[in-house]
Formats: C-alpha cells, sequence, structure tokens
C-alpha cells in the first residue's frame, strides 16, 4: 500500500510539473533575447549566436564539443595527482598515488561524454574531487544540454513553415541556454532539497569512525548533493559513491529517494510538452506523454509482480525477492527507481539488479532495449519517440497505401532513411557486442561471475546499458579489462551519436520540407488510435529484434 | 570483487619504473586511446557526410 501511494505521489509531483517545466522550456529555446552570462559566453567563444545553423554545421558542433570534452576529460583523469583535492587517489601503490589507467580513462571520458556515466571504475577510491567537480559533472550538464537541443532541433524540423533554407537553430545557443536557463537552476534548487533531506556535501576526504570492535575506518565524503542533482536532472547517473543511490550518503531516506525519482523523470517527462507548444498543437505532446506513461506503467506493474513473486524459500520468508534491496527503500521504492532509471537514461541504481528476479531483471532490460522511451533520456527520450513516430506512421502508410505524413509534412524516402538508420544503430551494437563477448572465452573467464542464462544477461545488460547510454550496471560483470573498457566506451560513442547524427540529418530534411494541409486520407496523429499505434510499434520493433536474445538470458531463468 | 581487481593490478613491491605498466608503456597506450578517439571520430564524420550524400 506505501508502495502504491509513492507511486501516486510521484504521478502528482510530475503532473503538476508538466505544464509549468514544459512551457518554460519552450520559451527557453524561442527567446529572442540573451541573457548576460550566455552574451559573455558566446563573446569569449566567438559565437554569433543571431546566426542560425543547416543541420550539418549543428551536427559538426555537436561532434566538435563532444571530441574537445574527451580529450580534456581524458587529459584530467591522467593528470589527475597534479590536481588538488585529489586525497592521492587513483590506482595507489607502494610509490605513492598514480593516475587512472588509460583504457580506464578513455572508458570514462566517453561515458561522462555521452550522458551515459558508465562507471568501470570505484569512484570514492578512484577520483579525487577536482575531476568530479570540473570533469564529470561539467560533462553532466553539458551532455544533458546537448541531448535537448538536439531533440529542440528535431522539433523546429517540424514545426518549420518549409519556406527558408532548412536552418534549424544554432547548437552553441541551444546548449548554453538549456545548460544555463534550465538545468544549472533547477540543479541548484534541487542540491539545496538534497541536503535537507540528509544527503552529505562535502570538500573532506572523509572522517575517520571508530567500530564496535575498537577498529577505525576512513568513510569518504564529497560533494555529493551538487553531483547527484546533476547526475539525476540531467539523466546522467554517475555516482560520486561506488554504491550510487543505495549509499546513505547520497540518498538516505524514502523522501529523499522519491525525490530521485522524481528529479529523472521531470525533464523528460515535460519535454512532450515542449514538444507540443513548439509544434503549436498541444494534444500531439499529450499522445506521446501518454504512450510514455502507458509503458512506464506496464514496466513498472510486471517488475513489482516479479520482485513479489516468492521464488524460493528466502524471499518466501521476507516477502519477495528483497537480495540486494536496501531495507530502507523496500520492494516499491526499489522497483519504482529501477523502471525509471532504466526507461530513461539515466541509470542511477538504488539496487543491485543483478539480485532481481529473473523475470525482473528481464523487465528493466527490456525496458532499456525499447530505446528508453518511456519517457527517455533528457532529450533524447522526446527524439527516439518522435523517430518511432515517424516509422509508426510509415508503418501505417504502407498499410492503407498513401504518401506517411506527420505534423503536416510528407514524409519521403530520405526522411525514413534518417529514421531507420537512427532505430537500427543500438540493436546492432548491442547484438554485435554481446555476441563477440560470449564468443571470446578469454573475455568471459576474467569478466564473469556467474554461467548460464544469468551469466548471459549480464553481458547482454551491459552492451544493452552502453549503446543506450544508460550506464547502470546488472553486477556481476567485471568489466575492467582492456577489451571490455574499450568495446563498450566504443559502443557508447556510436550509440549516441550516431542516431543523434541521423537526427538531425532528419530535423534539417524536414525543414525544408513544405507543409501540407490534412486531407480526407490523414492519419490523425493526436488521438487514441495513434497513441495506441506507436506504443505497439515500439513495443513490437524492440520485441521482434531481441526476443531471441532475451529467450537466451532472463526468459530462460526466469522459466528455470 | 570489483575493488581487488582494481587494487590487485597495481599493489606490488616492485620500484615504479619496473612496473608492467610504467612510464614509457603508459605514453604507448596513451597514444593508442588518442589514436581510437580520432578513428572513432573519424568514423562519425564520414557519416555525417554519408548523411548529407542520403
Amino acid at each position: 500500500m506505501a508502495g502504491v501511494a509513492q507511486a501516486l505521489v510521484l504521478v502528482v509531483l510530475l503532473a503538476a510539473s508538466w505544464k509549468p517545466l514544459g512551457d518554460r522550456m519552450a520559451r527557453v529555446y524561442t527567446d529572442p533575447r540573451h541573457g548576460r552570462v550566455e552574451r559573455l559566453v558566446y563573446r569569449l567563444c566567438r559565437i554569433d549566436p543571431d546566426s542560425g545553423q543547416r543541420w550539418t554545421a549543428y551536427a559538426a558542433g555537436v561532434l566538435g564539443l563532444a571530441l574537445v570534452s574527451v580529450l580534456l576529460l581524458y587529459l584530467l583523469q591522467r593528470v589527475q595527482p597534479l590536481l588538488p583535492l585529489g586525497f592521492g587517489r587513483g590506482s595507489s601503490g607502494p610509490d605513492g598515488p598514480a593516475t587512472v589507467g588509460p583504457t580506464m580513462a578513455f572508458n570514462t571520458a566517453v561515458s561522462f561524454t555521452t550522458n551515459t556515466n558508465w562507471q568501470s571504475y570505484v569512484p570514492d577510491q578512484v577520483l579525487g574531487h577536482t575531476v568530479q567537480m570540473i570533469g564529470l559533472t561539467v560533462q553532466n550538464v553539458l551532455s544533458a544540454a546537448v541531448g535537448m537541443a538536439v531533440a529542440v532541433a528535431l522539433v523546429r524540423g517540424f514545426a518549420a513553415a518549409g519556406d527558408g533554407d532548412g536552418r534549424i537553430g544554432n547548437v552553441w545557443v541551444d546548449v548554453t541556454r538549456g545548460a544555463v536557463r534550465i538545468l544549472l537552476p533547477l540543479a541548484a534548487v534541487a542540491a539545496v532539497v538534497l541536503v535537507a533531506t540528509g544527503v552529505v556535501q562535502s570538500l573532506r576526504s572523509g572522517i575517520e569512525v571508530t567500530a564496535v570492535d575498537g577498529s577505525v575506518h576512513t568513510v569518504p565524503l564529497a560533494p555529493t548533493a551538487s553531483q547527484e542533482a546533476v547526475k539525476l536532472l540531467g539523466t546522467n547517473g554517475g555516482g560520486i559513491f561506488n554504491a550510487n543511490s543505495a549509499h546513505p550518503f547520497e540518498n538516505p531516506t524514502p523522501l529523499s529517494n522519491l525525490i530521485e525519482i522524481y528529479l529523472l523523470l521531470v525533464i523528460p517527462v515535460a519535454l512532450t510538452r515542449t514538444f507540443g507548444v513548439l509544434v503549436g498543437r498541444v494534444r500531439e505532446g499529450v499522445v506521446l506523454l501518454g504512450v510514455t506513461a502507458v509503458l512506464w506503467v506496464l514496466f513498472l506493474g510486471a517488475a513489482w509482480v516479479a520482485e513479489l513473486q516468492p521464488n524460493g524459500p528466502a524471499t518466501l520468508a521476507a516477502g519477495g525477492a528483497l537480495e540486494g534491496k536496501e531495507t530502507r527503500f523496500g520492494i516499491a521504492g526499489s522497483v519504482l527507481f529501477a523502471v525509471s532509471t532504466t526507461g530513461t537514461s539515466t541509470g542511477a541504481v538504488n539496487a543491485a539488479h543483478d539480485s532481481m528476479t529473473g523475470a525482473g531483471g528481464g523487465v528493466v532490460l527490456l525496458n532499456m532495449l525499447l530505446g528508453e522511451v518511456a519517457p527517455g533520456g533528457v532529450g533524447a527520450g522526446l527524439y527516439g519517440l518522435l523517430v518511432m513516430a515517424v516509422v509508426a506512421v510509415f508503418l501505417a502508410g504502407q498499410m492503407v497505401g498513401r504518401t506517411p505524413e506527420y505534423l503536416g509534412k510528407k514524409l519521403g524516402r530520405r526522411e525514413i532513411s534518417c529514421a531507420a538508420v537512427s532505430v537500427v544503430v543500438m540493436p546492432a551494437l548491442v547484438l554485435l557486442g554481446t555476441g563477440l563477448t560470449v564468443a571470446l572465452p578469454a573475455v568471459t573467464a576474467d569478466a564473469l561471475d556467474d554461467a548460464g542464462p544469468h551469466g548471459f544477461t549480464e553481458v547482454l545488460y551491459a552492451w544493452a546499458s552502453a549503446a543506450n547510454n544508460n550506464g547502470s550496471a546488472f553486477a556481476g560483470l567485471t568489466a575492467t579489462g582492456d577489451f571490455l573498457q574499450i568495446g563498450l566506451g566504443v559502443a557508447m560513442l556510436f550509440g549516441r551519436f550516431l542516431p543523434i547524427l541521423a537526427v538531425l540529418c532528419l530535423a534539417g530534411s524536414l525543414a525544408v520540407r513544405p507543409r501540407v494541409p490534412a486531407g480526407a486520407g490523414t492519419l490523425p496523429t493526436d488521438g487514441l488510435l495513434f497513441g495506441g499505434l506507436l506504443g505497439v510499434t515500439v513495443l513490437m520493433v524492440s520485441a521482434l529484434t531481441f526476443l531471441p536474445a532475451l529467450a537466451l538470458g532472463p526468459i530462460a531463468e526466469a522459466l528455470s | 570483487m570489483h575493488r581487488a581487481r582494481l587494487r590487485g593490478r597495481t599493489i606490488s613491491h616492485r620500484p615504479y619504473r619496473m612496473h608492467r605498466r610504467g612510464p614509457k608503456g603508459s605514453a604507448v597506450a596513451d597514444l593508442a586511446c588518442l589514436v581510437l578517439v580520432m578513428v572513432c571520430f573519424g568514423v562519425l564524420a564520414l557519416a555525417l557526410r554519408g548523411l548529407e550524400k542520403l
């Protein structure tokens, strides 16, 4: 009952934020004026904020920013011993502190630049506060701002009258505004709220405590609340402690747990309203919201039921699968978090997903494999859903023999090709990566703790998490070997930017297409029929692609 | 497990220069990572060109 109450409070909070935040974000991206801080940024970076860009220039900007970010983040980790507030962290040995290793630094640099936040290191032992604050946290803001910028660029493509030269905005303006006007103010407020619930905020390395047996231990401290806020708001997910949101310094109470779930859902949910406002058809945004809400409720219900099912004497005695879950959150608080973190691209965890039942683990895995559209990452969820909407109207057009249209734009070969490229990248990376990993005994012998279906699920989950830029770990897979550090890093990079390129190409193509009035054969896309078609398309594309792999992993485990 | 493996990689009583990945080895690994990053972004730039011609 308490679990249902938590879910209802969460839904009420999100519903209350949907309109004000969605409208606010729409105003941010359409405001003709530039703020004082923004003008300073533009002047320093020699940017003309009033010049629009075609999709190729916009995409080049996204890639350029990512390249510089990866290189800087790599360098920061490698020179950590020279930086203040490092506390000798890194790979410390008898010869003093060393840096983060090259492949680990590559993996982490790519991970945080791509909004993935997959962590193959123990944060509180390997990284000092400086790298955390000026490296990882900065990327938590920037990568989220890039996601929102790409989504808004695509929406501009749909909203354009088609009589211009295909300009879809200015990437530097969109990224700066997303960071300065949306993420940073919200994160500042959220950090204070989290501190009020007991989340730690300290620049000290740690405190010494004496245990009951008289032994002295050092408990690490960190500037947690400030990182935690943007970790969740930006659907990043990288914890400052190894246990992530299961750690009592990151997420101390059921109240902080509920606030954290709200924070990771609020922007992706509100972006559906922003979309509706920007295209001048709010009902279209309501349809997208409805689809994500139905998928979220379906997955939440399935995971909840799976975790409540007695699956052996221990779970029978406990009343549910409590292994790997924090007792302060219980099954409800853990499942709510797990489904929300895998439905967005957050990847923060407050429980061990590896300890979920076979069916429960399969549900959160499938949630990622949908392409993270329920409701998806900051920006990434919206553009992922819009790409699926293009696929859905294409399928509907094939069924009735008419040229597909969406939001008054005819969809031709180029648009469908872009959507196809965007959809096919993730499954290709996941299936090729998983297949390659399990085909290499040297890798699995070193990395895997479990054999059989569960071990296969651990590998599949890791590649799904990387290619979808989720970042959560199923655990049980030691990803510190060079093969997985590099392989997963490359999957994160391509899983993020190849779909972004396809989405921006789609935006550029739509921007020059003239609007056509709705005719008798136009499929209405602002009603229940299209919502159902879109939801089924999302489920079918994912199910048809991944059913064989899921059968070898979580389905086999659940049935055994 | 995770932590033990991280530590197991670096704890050694040999002098730092004797490590399997001493300064010279690290420089080669750094260069390899840099090349990898450039190759990946090169592929992405080619993808951009490919989509442009679509």
